[in-house]
């Protein structure tokens, strides 16, 4: 398996390049911007498996961030780390299509095995996908 | 949750006591000025206007009191001067001259009354030709005597009736003489009035223990006995008045026979009788007269002044309840302004906190990861043994803490945003199945078995949904948490409705390690936590008794320490009314 890559978006730069520091010891490749403007651009020239988002931030906030994710119709799962979630906000997320959330401060463990969790299913959705195209070709439809 | 001392008023400042006692005045003057004043004027006319009234028909009345004495005065007159000269004219002068004829007469004119004395017959040259009576008489001469010279003389005059004089007789005593004429001859038939009979006649009057009756003749002098001092034939400190025709009546300090130094204030009427000429007079004190109506006026005055005595007294009263319920009211005002403050203090508070919270999390992050990175660092570096040994130690200690702010301040938002409920049919049953899933991992963890009870068709209860969420979540992983020292055990949560109070019970019981039974009071109490230092935060259960109290339910617990504890939820159908209300929109 390639590695995961990582787009991380948090208006806190500090963070970012804690936990960027971090996840690479870990092994993951990972990319950090600090608005929702810069990760919509990153996402539309780059490719990632799993975008790790904040909530709240200056400009375009994460609920927007993520809607606008959504419609470049990318395989990329979101995580939403933020301050703090409300069953609410969470729910929204979710609803949204974010794979999961966590709260910051956060355990390294518990948001790894999130990101693995999040690299799955973009593995499978991806494979999923294809396949259906390649059986479209097989049998004729375009697409 | 201790309840509020209820204070009845609460400490005043002078400005307001002076405000108090100013309105306190103001209000008593204007009552007593809208209602004392108009009827104490009203009633001082109206009594002034009957008392006057009053007193006119009690002058009035002693007019006619007089009036009609009079007339019986004259009435008497009159008939005896009838009766002489009914004699005179009917008999002759030789016929009445002789004895036994005169007597025969006198007895005729005397049969029903008695008012005669005596009877006599005069000539012309003023000597008794006849003469019946008491009195040694006969030998009189009259023709100098006033009364004689007066009908002899006077402009044909028929009729004489003199004053009261002694005479020869020296008793007080008057007569009526009628002239007789027989062709160019002239005779007197003169009669002496029964003094005695004409005196009960004059003074045959009731008028009070003041009152008296006399005559006076033109001169002043008494024709009668006055009760009240004076004597006959004395003369009368009493004035002459002018001669009128009718009754008079006048008040005024007439003289008292008794008391001629300080003179009463007396009513008196008087009426001239014309022939004789004499003066009539009624009088009475005027206190006596007009006793009653002084009274009436006496007794009147008193009710009114008691009235508005009363009056004002009751105003005084209610005017001290008055000011007693303003102070009650601005009391309650105070103190109601004095929770709005507070409040609000508390609101900017928790708004504050909760930005504080937000924005620690991001350092707390950030400390996390960094001593992550060094702990990751750990594995791969070459260290001294103790080196090793602190650094793994202090880093752990770093994570624990970073773990106690989290929950610190996870709990402090949670416990700032309650500020307003978004109120909706709720279904506990699977909020509860919405809550399962997300413990069930920890559950399974510490070996604790979740068991879920729900009544079937369990009604829907009026409530904020996210926040009940939290309490069950609360409620259970406290359950779940109870059971850390032991390893194993059971959760189980019950639902079920109670009609009767109206609401909806859940319990979460557990067979952990129970709660001590002195501080089973303490638990809901705010940052009060059994577990051990950077485990709890003590905000959770006080936190939902807020939540529930708020929706109008309850939350209680039943321990047993070393068995188990039981919390129990009631939830009413409907929250109280305020609560229903205030429900806003969604958004926060």
């Amino acid at each position: 398996m390639e590695t995961t890559r990582i787009l991380l978006v948090d208006d806190e730069t500090d963070f970012t390049d804690t936990m960027s520091l971090l996840l690479r010891n870990r092994g993951y490749q990972v990319t950090a911007v600090n608005s929702g403007e810069n990760a919509i651009k990153a996402l539309g020239s780059g490719r990632y498996d799993v975008m790790v988002l904040d909530l709240k931030m200056p400009g375009m906030d994460g609920m927007t961030t993520l809607k606008e994710a959504k419609k470049l119709d990318l395989f990329t799962e979101t995580l939403i780390l933020t301050g703090h979630a409300t069953v609410d906000t969470a729910l929204e997320a979710v609803k949204l299509g974010a794979y999961d959330y966590l709260t910051k401060p956060c355990e390294i463990g518990d948001l790894v095995l999130k990101i693995q969790g999040a690299r799955k299913k973009k593995d499978a959705t991806e494979e999923e996908v294809i396949t259906k195209k390649i059986d479209g070709i097989v049998e004729g439809k375009s697409f | 949750m201790a309840t509020e001392k209820k204070r009845d008023f609460a400490p005043s400042t002078p400005e307001r006591e002076a405000y108090y006692r100013r309105q306190f005045r103001r209000f008593v003057f204007f009552t007593t000025v809208s209602s004392i004043i108009p009827l104490l004027v009203l009633g001082w006319i109206f009594n002034y206007y009957y008392t006057e009234f009053v007193r006119g028909r009690t002058k009035a009345s002693f007019v006619t009191q007089l009036e009609q004495h009079c007339k019986l005065v004259e009435l008497f007159l009159q008939e005896q001067v009838a009766k002489l000269e009914l004699a005179a004219r009917t008999h002759r002068k030789d016929f009445l001259a002789q004895e036994v004829n005169l007597s025969s007469v006198f007895v005729n004119i005397n049969e029903k009354r008695g008012a005669f004395t005596d009877l006599g017959l005069i000539d012309g040259n003023g000597r008794h030709l006849a003469y019946i009576g008491p009195y040694d008489l006969m030998d009189r001469d009259y023709s100098n005597s006033f009364w004689f010279q007066e009908i002899m003389t006077g402009p044909s005059k028929q009729v004489y009736i003199s004053d009261m004089f002694l005479g020869f007789r020296d008793v007080p005593h008057f007569i009526i003489a009628v002239m007789g004429t027989e062709g160019s001859e002239r005779w007197i038939l003169r009669a002496t009035i029964e003094t005695e009979v004409f005196r009960r006649i004059v003074e045959d009057v009731r008028i009070g223990s003041t009152g008296e009756v006399f005559l006076l003749n033109t001169g002043g002098v008494y024709q009668s006995n006055p009760s009240r001092g004076g004597k006959m034939l004395e003369k009368s400190i009493f004035p002459v008045m002018p001669f009128t025709d009718n009754v008079r009546v006048e008040v005024g300090r007439f003289g008292s026979g008794d008391n001629p130094d300080r003179p009463a204030m007396q009513i008196a009427s008087y009426v001239w009788l014309n022939n004789p000429r004499w003066m009539l007079v009624m009088r009475q004190d005027y206190s006596e007269a007009l006793y009653d109506v002084n009274h009436v006026n006496y007794v009147m005055l008193v009710i009114l002044h008691a009235s508005a005595l009363m009056i004002l007294v009751v105003t005084i009263f209610i005017t001290r309840y008055m000011i007693r319920a303003m102070r009650k009211r601005d009391a309650d005002v105070d103190r109601a302004n004095e929770c709005f403050f507070q409040a609000s203090k508390l609101a900017s508070v928790g708004e504050l906190s909760a930005g504080v919270a937000h924005e620690i999390n991001n350092p707390l992050a950030i400390i996390n990861f960094e001593s992550q990175i060094l702990a990751d660092m750990e594995k791969t570096s070459e260290m001294a043994p103790g080196f090793r040994e602190q650094l793994l130690k202090s880093l752990a200690r770093v994570s624990n803490q970073v773990k106690r702010c989290k929950r610190l301040t996870h709990n402090l938002l949670k416990f700032s945003r309650q500020t307003e409920s978004v109120i909706g049919d709720v279904d506990i049953n699977s909020l509860i199945e919405d809550v399962i899933p997300l413990i069930e991992r920890e559950a399974a963890s510490s070996g604790v078995r979740l068991i879920v009870e729900p009544e079937a068709d369990l009604p829907t209860v009026l409530a904020d949904s996210s926040q009940l969420q939290q309490v069950f979540l609360n409620l259970i992983t406290n359950a779940i948490d109870a059971h850390n020292e032991t390893g194993y055990g059971s959760v189980r949560i019950t639902t079920k409705s109670n009609v009767k109070e109206k609401g909806v019970v859940v319990t979460v019981s557990d067979t952990g390690s129970g709660i001590r039974p002195e501080i089973v009071d303490k638990i809901f109490d705010p940052f009060f936590t059994t577990k051990p230092v950077g485990k709890g935060t003590g905000l959770g259960l006080s936190i939902c008794y807020g939540i529930v109290s708020k929706l109008g339910g309850n939350l209680s617990v039943q321990s047993r320490y070393g068995e188990g504890s039981v919390f129990t939820v009631f939830l009413p159908f409907e929250p109280p009314q305020g609560l229903k209300d205030n429900g806003g929109p969604k958004g926060k």
